[in-house]
């Protein structure tokens, strides 16, 4: 059981690194296509320039990215052998899929950062295409492969084997609807808010004057106003899937929403918690809200986690990360939208220009730091929130290790990881400090 | 059917990475305007088809995972790890260092990094080789119709924008 934790912690860890590279691998995609589309529309040099300084950003982000995602693909064949053996003719389309997206994403990425200059205009444009498709469809891949393991379906299970003669209905379902359309927008999210942090740091640092200030202006301008609509689009999404998430995984929703017995008019509890013998202490209730926000009324029947036998718990703190991350969607809401609404030109001008004062860039800086974190905190719910299965009511975790003996290897990945980081880290902060400023150069038009 | 999914990838991955190894050996002690760049632009695109030929053989032979994982497991993970080695020696060459002067000992852990990589992974295959041969391992053909016709479109697809990086590399 100690060497099952073991394998848990690693894969926790893998994930947990990954995860960072690879929503910024979706969304800068799409971020940088915007930006060069902006400059392309306006034959603005300055601004394509801003696009390949981004497009070079993502390529030294690629390199952790598929170090850390081959990682993650030799653990899981190495520690999780019986979760293959038993998902194997479902996922296996899924991570098939992921391959070829994969594929699509890094080569055309390659290709696209090494033509800037020397194919030009839309058709350079064009090659960044490919790149974005690809890494939607990895996201999507992954994530419908994912979405099985929370909702399982689509199979009979024949001797304790997953038989099935529709693999796609069994991955494209209603749960795997909402886990991928709210989670790719939130990297979107998540993405744009980095890059809107970028240049508020380059507003504080390199002070840009003229024409780049007006470039770097004119794109926060688009990236808070895709923040301030990815935020509303993200919430309401996530809202519609924890509504689906109250009748397809009802364990996981009481534990999340720390519902003690199952009832009609279930109060809203802000900041209560649940004790190990399934209490739920502290608090404070908002009246039937819970039934009202899960079925629209009051009437609205809740599943409670003692109707569950205490064995098929999920980890009882995800409560606690969901909460933290409610907080942190709220911080991540307020501060773009404050700076889009400064822009309102029947502001008074004395107001309008605070949206790029000294405070209001320091705000934007965190922005992407804490998009990534609610990202993080979010795929934890979903994880911690499925135990103590794998492959959801089918396969424990504890079953589905191979049993391979982890060992040492647990400690070194880690130590591997923050390497990695550090060096990733230090790496994107020269590309912006040695660069400085960026400036037009000619043949990108 | 299935043995090719797992075998194209693999016999266009090994080339292409002995060429990545031969270029690492060859730019030791270069700076890097004279001689000692790397395919910086392909990097990442090489090992994608690494991890198609291992996510073929771990899904189309879910059913050998488990015997092989055990048998493979230390060869695997010290690949794993000289993995991020080479990625932060990678980063740290075209990334970090400020000087075009050439660092010999990063240059060579660089690419003896490859070799421990290669060695690695030759074992791997030997051993799951073996363990195939010798079972009777059935594969999972049931998304098989949903996976070839995208290995048939996407090898082309890719092969155009590789050909150029290669060619703009070795001239």
């Amino acid at each position: 059981m100690i060497d099952t934790s073991a394998a848990r912690a690693l894969m926790a860890d893998s994930l947990g690194f990954h995860i960072i590279f690879a929503l910024l691998g979706v969304g800068l995609p799409l971020v940088i296509l915007l930006i060069e589309q902006l400059g392309l529309r306006r034959k603005d040099p300055l601004i394509l320039e801003h696009a390949k300084r981004l497009s070079q950003a993502t390529v030294i982000l690629v390199v952790a990215g598929v170090a850390s995602g081959t990682i993650i693909s030799i653990q899981m064949s190495l520690m999780w052998g019986k979760l293959i053996e038993f998902g194997g003719p479902i996922l296996g389309l899924a991570f098939g899929w992921e391959g070829y997206a994969f594929m699509l994403e890094a080569v055309f990425l390659a290709f696209y950062v090494s033509t800037w200059g020397k194919v030009r205009g839309w058709k350079h444009w064009l090659l960044g295409v490919p790149v974005a498709i690809g890494s939607f469809g990895s996201a999507l891949s992954i994530t419908l492969g994912n979405a099985w393991m929370q909702n399982p379906s689509g199979f009979d299970l024949v001797d304790g084997k997953v038989v099935t003669d529709d693999v796609l209905g069994a991955l494209f379902t209603k749960t795997a609807a909402f886990m991928v359309s709210h989670s790719v927008v939130g990297y979107y999210l998540a993405t744009v808010l980095c890059v809107l942090g970028i240049y508020a740091f380059y507003m504080l640092r390199h002070k840009p004057k003229r024409d780049d200030r007006v470039v770097v202006q004119i794109i926060m301008f688009r990236l808070g106003a895709t923040a301030v609509v990815l935020t509303v689009v993200t919430a309401l999404l996530g809202h519609f899937q924890t509504q689906y998430l109250a009748q397809s995984q009802p364990r996981k929703f009481a534990a999340i929403e720390t519902v003690e017995q199952t009832t009609k008019n279930a109060p809203y509890i802000i900041g209560g918690g649940w004790t190990s013998d399934g209490k739920v202490e502290g608090g404070v209730k908002v009246p039937d809200g819970l039934s009202i926000l899960t079925g629209n009324t009051p009437q609205t029947e809740v599943k409670g986690l003692n109707d569950f036998p205490k064995q098929d718990w999920p980890m009882l703190f995800i409560n606690v990360l969901f909460e933290s991350k409610l907080l942190l969607v709220a911080f991540v809401a307020v501060i773009p939208l404050a700076f889009i609404v400064l822009h309102y030109r029947k502001l008074s001008q004395r107001i309008r220009q605070w949206r790029h004062s000294k405070p209001m860039l320091i705000a934007l800086l965190p922005m992407g730091l804490v998009a990534i974190i609610i990202v993080e905190l979010g795929w934890m719910v979903a994880e911690f929130g499925r135990q103590p299965f794998v492959v959801n009511g089918y396969l424990r975790t504890a079953d589905a290790y191979s049993g391979s003996g982890v060992g040492g290897w647990g400690y070194l990945f880690p130590v591997l990881y923050l390497i990695l980081f550090a060096s990733t880290g230090t790496a994107l902060w020269l590309l912006f400090k040695r660069k400085g400023k960026i400036k037009p150069t000619k043949g990108l038009l | 059917m299935a043995p090719f999914f797992v075998l194209i990838p693999l016999l266009v991955y090994v080339p292409m990475f002995a060429y990545e190894t031969y270029i690492a050996f060859r730019r030791i002690g270069k700076p890097l305007d004279k001689g000692g760049e790397y395919l910086h632009a392909t990097w990442e695109s090489t090992h994608t088809f690494l991890i198609l030929g291992v996510n073929y053989f771990v899904w189309l032979y879910s059913a050998a995972v488990v015997e092989v994982a055990r048998a493979v497991f230390p060869a695997l993970l010290i690949f794993g790890a000289v993995f991020i080695v080479r990625a932060v020696l990678y980063t740290q060459l075209f990334y970090i260092k400020s000087s075009n002067k050439p660092s010999i000992l990063i240059d060579r852990l660089f690419a003896w990094a490859h070799v421990i990589m290669a060695l690695s992974l030759t074992f791997t295959i030997i051993v799951a080789s073996q363990i195939m041969l010798s079972g009777t391992y059935e594969a999972n053909q049931v998304f098989l119709p949903l996976l070839w016709p995208g290995l048939i479109f996407m090898l082309p697809l890719v092969s155009v924008p590789l050909y150029f990086l290669y060619r703009t590399k070795s001239s």
